[in-house]
């Protein structure tokens, strides 16, 4: 144990002399804390835009209170002048891994006539209902969040430290002389190795520990995310050990930058080829083509067929016969009209979202060719940032605006449009949506790369000791002789 | 001198098995990158061309109706993606696929193919780009990082030396030789890519001159990395040391500095968000014109106006529709509007990436990245000329129809409709890319920076000359 801790002990001296590792140290924690910064950043403002939102809707209820507080008054005028949120509201660890929540809408306003005629063609009144504005230049650059300083530089700072952590001694004409220590070899490589995997655990820890903290996440989810990292860690530490055993130290750095480029950029953009060509995604313009024949058909259809086709889809509001249905001011030519439309689209999206769902369970296979793949998946999964996430909104979206369109379809149909201040407390203000985040999802990927990363490192353990001290039958002393 | 150690470098390199084995691993993931995109973007076109010629079928079968009503049915234009985006995808993932074109709006372009994408997409994109971006400087680094440091180590640097070349003729020979052999390779890429780019491409000719100055742009990419690796590697006391500096190069160029940039650049220059944009259009719009709404006083001002253009007094007596007059003044102010407002947003876009292009000084990548996807045409300004295309598309067909009714209706009629033959005499929307002129003039700082990388190449292998040969 004492001669483990000298070993480290002077390791670490050796490092803080480094300027080369001191500099590399501190720029990775400048671009951590940046990271931190910037994860920080963009969720405050997601919650700043669905504050907004929620801002305005409440203001509008607020000036129809005093309408209806002066005398009753129609449902359609409370349907138009109220509006229901359903908001993804980030997760405090979305700070740290901000995924796919930067491409799609966070902060809807359901109060619209045609969920779908509004989301896919016009958002004509509604605009909650399209997509966020971003540069795309933005986008194509991505996140530099936590979790990309985890993934991409972590490794990377872990490669740069252990490269040469046998060809560094045998270039220095050390190994051999390592070699008739009490340690043993291998023993000692490991230790060393172990020892930068702490490292850059320790320091990447740091940095989730203070985003966490920051980002007020609960003891739990970090605990989680810092396992992912740890399994990721070791994953890498098992693969620079895998992969550092040339005599030179320039084909070890080559080696194991090529192994990083493959895992973190070669291997995922070969992937998403390959998903683009198996799962092409192709059904939006279908919608946009339903939505304008949907809306070519049902408008000019006339008011009464309008009507009955209606209560046949919806046979709750049969109840006495009914009037036809007048034009524009009549609060159920609009719930007809739109009710109809999005009736007729709603099997398209369910193709359209079954589809997305097949692509993403594509997609997370293929998650499991590399540990960076894996590892941004269990960190987009716990900051409830990933596809699937995202995906589950979109589709409870609909279920949300179904709800809130029976609520007011209900005062149309049965309650005669009538609207009294009694009902004004039931208007539906705001649906909640909470992520569904299943711990099997991170767990999984992180006891895989823990699992995979100690293989690496027993398979490496094993294979330092038969190459770092060259022919069996050499001797060491003549070798120290001659140097 | 120069010649003959450039010969002896490119005889070593053909001889080593190193480049043989890394060049057949960057085309076969060439080769995989053009099969999988031929097929994705070959897809893709054909669905969009589609759905384009049945957005104009579905105009074309509308029910007969007032000018305005059928005009409200509007019209979809799809972006239908450049034969060269096979070889530059740029931002063709992150914006949206249609614009949904009807009076009184403009609308977004909605629905990128990034919203469909999980967290693999943001990786990267497998691109013959992202290979000579991102791979081949590796490439180079690999090839070039001993090329003067392992003269150094064998103690082979003076004997030259002693022969009478100077260090600059060592560097600059040891330049060419290792950026003939990669010169080779980035022909057979280009071939490779042009057949590829033939199939997709039909008899489209106007790809061939862009795909040339695509080949020239990487060209000089290429050279600027292998002079900075041989000069770096002519300064450094070792091949480690040097292979360090290479890498920490190469992982800031094309890792860590493309993607601060571009969230800098987010940061100093913010944008609304899509709910304070649409805050803001609503209070400008209340300032102006409503066409549909008779109570409104600036309408009452306006038919004032047309009334005395008319010399008549009432609006009954008036020849032409005064309601579609008044339209076609609401949509000029919609218009403005809009402009206005997409204007501001689009200042700070082309703000950020003005930031990011003038990061190009620091770092070639950047320059290479705007100069490739602007020839390809996958970048922000092409994007915008098409959304700038279909506003044009939506005024013309509007305006058309609202003008019609002007003529051919009375004022307070919305039942007289009309049908085929009207709707006919609108043109079918089609986006006409701009020529390859046009990209090289929207963005001058990258391809001037290109050109600034590679005229410094002469003062970097001249700063060699008075490198000490004995460490």
């Amino acid at each position: 144990m004492r001669r483990i801790t000298a070993i480290l002990y002077y390791d670490w001296l050796q490092m803080i002399r480094s300027a080369s590792f001191v500099f590399i140290s501190g720029l990775l924690l400048c671009i951590g804390i940046y990271a931190l910064y910037y994860g920080h950043a963009q969720v405050r403002d997601q919650q700043e835009n669905i504050a907004r939102v929620k801002q305005a809707i409440d203001s509008t209820v607020r000036g129809f209170y005093h309408t209806v507080s002066r005398g009753d008054t129609t449902a359609l005028e409370a349907y138009s002048e109220s509006g229901t949120l359903f908001a993804n509201y980030p997760r405090p660890l979305a700070a740290l891994s901000f995924g796919q929540r930067d491409v799609d809408r966070f902060a809807l306003n359901l109060a619209t006539y045609s969920f779908f005629y509004d989301k896919y063609s016009t958002g004509y009144k509604n605009k909650t209902l399209s997509n966020e504005i971003v540069n795309p230049m933005r986008l194509l650059a991505g996140n530099l969040d936590l979790s990309f300083v985890l993934i991409f530089l972590m490794p990377l700072y872990l490669i740069l430290l252990s490269y040469n952590i046998i060809s560094g001694e045998k270039e220095a004409g050390t190994l051999d002389l390592l070699g008739i220590q009490t340690i043993r070899l291998n023993g000692y490589i490991l230790t060393r190795l172990l020892f930068r995997l702490g490292l850059m655990v320790v320091i990447g820890g740091a940095l989730i520990v203070a985003g966490a903290f920051a980002a007020h996440s609960d003891a739990v989810s970090t605990l989680y995310f810092s396992g992912v990292y740890i399994g990721y860690s070791t994953c890498w530490a098992g693969i620079v050990l895998l992969f550092c055993r040339s005599r030179y130290s320039g084909t070890n750095a080559l080696t194991l930058i090529t192994a990083w480029l493959m895992l973190c950029f070669v291997l995922p953009a070969l992937y998403n080829a390959l998903l683009n060509a198996q799962h092409p995604i192709h059904a939006k313009t279908r919608i946009s083509n339903a939505v304008q024949r949907s809306e070519s058909d049902v408008y000019p259809l006339p008011n009464r067929v309008k009507l009955d086709s209606f209560l046949t889809l919806y046979p709750r509001y049969r109840t006495t016969p009914m009037d036809s249905i007048t034009g524009y001011n009549d609060a159920r030519w609009w719930a007809c009209t739109y009710g109809i439309i999005d009736h007729d689209l709603e099997p398209i999206e369910e193709e359209y979202q079954s589809a997305r769902s097949r692509r993403i369970r594509a997609a997370n296979r293929w998650n499991y060719g590399s540990p960076a793949l894996l590892a941004q998946y269990a960190f987009n999964q716990l900051a409830a940032s990933n596809a699937e996430q995202l995906q589950d909104f979109d589709t409870l979206a609909y279920r949300g605006f179904c709800k809130r369109m029976e609520y007011f379809d209900s005062l149309f149909f049965l309650g005669h449009n009538q609207f009294t201040l009694a009902q004004f407390k039931d208007i539906p203000l705001e649906y909640e949506y909470h992520a569904i985040v299943p711990n099997e999802t991170f767990t999984g990927p992180a006891l895989l790369m823990l699992a995979a990363g100690v293989l690496l490192l027993a398979a490496g353990y094993r294979l330092v000791g038969s190459t770092a001290a060259g022919p069996k039958n050499q001797p060491i002393v003549p070798t120290l002789l001659t140097q | 001198m120069t010649g003959v150690i450039a010969k002896h470098e490119f005889a070593r390199l053909w001889k080593d098995r190193r480049l043989l084995l890394l060049s057949g691993v960057l085309l076969v993931l060439l080769i995989t990158s053009l099969v999988t995109a031929t097929q994705n973007i070959g897809a893709l076109r054909a669905e969009r061309l589609e759905a384009q010629e049945a957005s104009r079928r579905r105009w074309l079968e509308q029910i007969p109706r007032n000018p305005h009503v059928a005009a409200h049915f509007g019209n979809f234009a799809f972006r239908i993606q450049t034969p060269l985006s096979l070889f530059d995808d740029g931002l063709d993932s992150y914006t949206g696929t249609y614009v949904y074109l009807e009076p009184h709006k403009q609308n977004d372009i909605k629905f990128s193919q990034a919203q469909e994408a999980t967290s693999i997409g943001r990786f990267s994109h497998f691109t013959p780009a992202f290979i000579l971006q991102t791979l081949l400087p590796l490439l180079i680094i690999f090839l070039c990082f001993a090329s003067v440091t392992k003269e150094k180590e064998d103690d082979t640097l003076r004997l030259l030396l002693l022969q009478g070349a100077s260090m600059r003729q060592v560097v600059l020979g040891k330049v060419l030789g290792n950026f003939g052999a990669i010169a080779l390779l980035m022909i057979l890429f280009f071939v490779i890519s042009g057949v590829a780019l033939a199939g997709l491409a039909g008899g489209n000719a106007s790809v061939w001159p862009a795909l040339l100055l695509l080949f020239g742009a990487y060209f000089a990419y290429a050279f600027v990395f292998t002079v900075v690796a041989i000069v770096i590697s002519a300064h450094s006391r070792s091949s480690r040391a040097s292979l360090m500096k290479l890498l920490g190069i190469w992982i800031l160029a094309c890792i860590i500095v493309p993607k601060i940039a571009a969230n800098l650049a987010g940061n100093l220059y913010q944008t609304p968000s899509q709910f304070q944009f649409n805050e803001m259009v609503r209070q400008d719009e209340k300032n102006g014109l409503d066409g549909h709404n008779p109570a409104d006083s600036r309408r009452n001002a306006l038919l004032k106006q047309t009334l005395a253009k008319y010399g008549v007094d009432t609006i009954t007596k008036l020849s032409v529709n005064f309601d579609a007059i008044a339209m076609v003044e609401s949509e000029k102010y919609t218009t403005m509007v809009y402009r206005k407002r997409f204007g501001q947003v689009e200042g700070q876009f082309q703000k950020q990436n003005a930031f990011c292009e003038w990061i190009g000084l620091a770092d070639p990548f950047q320059a290479i990245q705007s100069c490739s996807m602007a020839l390809c045409g996958t970048d922000y300004d092409h994007f915008r000329q098409f959304h700038a295309q279909a506003e044009q598309y939506r005024l013309y067909f509007v305006n058309t129809m609202n003008e019609f009714m002007v003529t051919h209706t009375k004022t307070g009629d919305w039942s007289t409709s009309f049908g085929r033959d009207l709707y006919q005499t609108i043109e079918p929307f089609a986006y006409h890319p701009p020529p390859v002129g046009w990209s090289l003039a929207r963005r001058p700082v990258s391809f001037v920076l290109l050109l600034f990388w590679l005229a410094i190449c002469p003062l970097l292998i001249h700063s060699t000359r008075k490198i000490p040969v004995v460490q």
